[in-house]
């Protein structure tokens, strides 16, 4: 009783968070030591419960501090934290933590078990899953990632994208209300690309409040979301619709960002002197060339 | 100096007679001064394919030759009764045999690996790209010499050298991993996936630097599955699916076979597809002319203006 009391304490909403929100970031900043440059300075967020938002920023912009900070892998050096309106402590970091799955740009760097099934077992274990009926629930999730002939397999026998479905599926496994993918998708081939994002459109359909927050260097990819966030130099510099992201060419090849590939052609062929005119999608350029 | 490849098998777990190959009897020569990307789906034998170019995976079965440095792991047959079977005594010697100085071999083919920038540990730039030439025997000044030519290919000054590489950005740790190997001066450079991770800058700066390494007379031959890669900067694309080589062709050729494409899981880049569409549609483009959205603009030019 006095368990569940102290958990329910840990656990207490703080009534200025709106209640529709899932993460929200008060002034949060992060450095490795006292003196050195911010990796993420001063930054203030919302991201509402059942949102899809994609980060984007060029290497070092700050957006992986960010994922991990909202995992509670590093403590935060400034500002607050808040999971559906639970501030994160040092008390409550773990209870907190149980709704956060998050697969990792590196699959190395979070494989631990000496086997596929093993390392899918990890995190079951850690929510205390029935261990009966482990076994049933790995499966299912290693069929979702197409890796269930691979479940005796030790991690040196597989391939980078092999280990980033494994992580995949050891996040599934957990059903977490909060989904991080760090670049998910990278050591995949396209059509493997495209397979996680049927997985994770799949569970979003089963369960719209799952919030999501993709970092990704694909437009494409970003392009899917309701909302994208652009940081550079651990700050946001741009956070909108995809629509309204994206007209930003200017400003996103100066922080070394990608641009649409529509945009990209029509910046290249104006530069020609062949102006196709306004332009708001790929048919419509396409057709504007072959008029 | 070429590579060649003669029935190459690897299996991770030999003690499994059942377990898939990664592998699978594959030839292949990969001539002196090329540019060769390998591609095919997650487990299809890449990394693995490529860990054989510098002996850090002996073949299971076949033969490896690189310019004369020979891993011969041919099988051998004894003779019985019933005819020839496989030795099993004599293959498990061939395997335990370690192979002589197979550093000379790794002086020739630098490996790059997948996220090498994780395999930095010296406390500065300059002395983590020293480790290698130090490693292989150089005098500190031979190895420090080495290491400053590498770093300024790979564009890092000399304000770098006393930096410690942990506090660069993403890009420029990996550019310092590949200056760790390029100290070695390696005639062939073998890069695992070197591409991911990085945004579009730091693609096109790591991209630019290979272009600038393979016009100075080094091999590159690179594992990706960044298909914008491949179309731009290789001159032969070899696909593996299930640990064999299933195609054999240029990026130009491979992006135009559709029933070969429709069959796998490659899908070719943006650029290639949208220049097909105006093909489709009537545009008279030359797509050995197209790498990428600038050239594909300079050939819509090129049309239009024979068109007047």
């Amino acid at each position: 009783m006095r368990n569940k009391q102290k958990t329910e304490e840990l656990l207490k909403r703080d009534s200025r968070i709106p209640e529709d929100s899932a993460v929200f970031l008060d002034r949060l900043s992060f450095s490795y030591e006292e003196d050195s440059a911010k990796l993420l300075d001063d930054v203030s967020l919302d991201i509402k419960k059942g949102q899809v938002v994609s980060v984007i920023g060029h290497n070092g912009a700050g957006k992986s501090t960010m994922a991990k900070l909202i995992d509670g892998i590093l403590e935060q050096t400034g500002g607050d934290l808040y999971l559906f309106g639970v501030r994160m402590t040092d008390q409550n970091a773990l209870l907190l933590r149980k709704d956060v799955g998050m697969v990792f740009q590196n699959p190395d760097s979070q494989f631990i078990g000496a086997t596929v099934k093993d390392d899918i077992a990890f995190g079951l274990e850690n929510l205390s899953v029935d261990p009966k009926k482990m076994d049933g629930i790995i499966l299912a999730c290693a069929k979702e990632v197409g890796m269930e002939d691979f479940l005796e397999r030790s991690p040196e026998t597989l391939s980078g994208g092999q280990k980033q479905r494994v992580a995949l599926a050891g996040m599934i496994a957990r059903h977490p209300n909060i989904m991080i993918l760090d670049e998910a998708g990278a050591m995949l081939d396209p059509k493997g690309k495209e397979q996680i994002r049927n997985i994770i459109r799949e569970k979003k359909k089963r369960n719209p409040e799952i919030t999501i927050l993709n970092i990704t260097h694909e437009i494409d990819e970003a392009y899917e979301a309701d909302r994208v966030i652009v940081l550079n130099d651990g700050k946001i510099v741009l956070d909108g619709t995809p629509d309204d992201v994206f007209t930003n060419d200017k400003l996103l090849l100066s922080m070394s960002l990608d641009i649409p590939f529509t945009h990209k052609l029509v910046a290249a062929l104006r530069k020609r002197g062949i102006d196709p005119g306004k332009i708001n999608s790929e048919q419509e350029l396409l057709e504007a060339l072959c008029r | 100096m070429p590579i060649v490849l003669e029935h190459v098998t690897y299996r991770y777990d030999v003690k499994k007679p059942e377990s898939r190959p990664a592998l699978l009897d594959v030839s292949a020569i990969l001539q002196d001064r090329s540019f060769t990307a390998l591609i095919g789906q997650t487990g299809s034998g890449k990394s693995t394919f490529i860990q054989h170019l510098n002996g850090l995976l002996l073949p299971t079965t076949g033969k490896i030759d690189v310019n004369g440095y020979l891993i011969d792991m041919s099988p051998v047959y004894k003779k019985t009764r019933h005819g020839e079977v496989l030795d099993d005594r004599a293959m498990k010697k061939k395997h335990k045999k370690k192979q002589k100085n197979i550093k000379d071999l790794r002086k020739k083919v630098g490996l790059v690996f997948q996220f090498p920038e994780y395999q930095i540990f010296e406390e500065t730039v300059l002395k983590d790209v020293c480790y290698g030439p130090k490693n292989f025997g150089k005098s500190q000044k031979e190895s420090e010499d080495a290491a400053k030519e590498a770093l300024t290919l790979v564009g890092l000054d000399e304000s770098f050298y006393n930096r410690s590489p942990f506090e660069l950005s993403g890009g420029e740790k990996r550019r310092v991993a590949i200056a760790g190997i390029l100290a070695l001066k390696p005639e062939i450079l073998v890069l695992d996936e070197p591409t991911v991770g990085l945004d579009a800058e730091g693609e096109k700066n790591l991209m630019g630097l290979l272009s600038t390494i393979y016009s100075k007379g080094t091999s590159i031959i690179l594992a990706t599955h960044n298909m914008d890669v491949v179309l731009k900067y290789a001159h032969r694309v070899l696909v593996l699916d299930k640990g064999r080589i299933v195609s054999d062709s240029t990026p130009l050729a491979l992006f135009q076979n559709e029933d070969f494409l429709k069959n796998s899981s490659l899908l070719p880049p943006h650029v290639f597809r949208f220049a097909m569409e105006l093909i489709k549609k009537g545009l008279k483009l030359d797509l050995a002319n197209i790498r990428d959205a600038d050239s594909l603009a300079d050939e819509i030019a090129r049309v239009k203006e024979s068109k007047q």
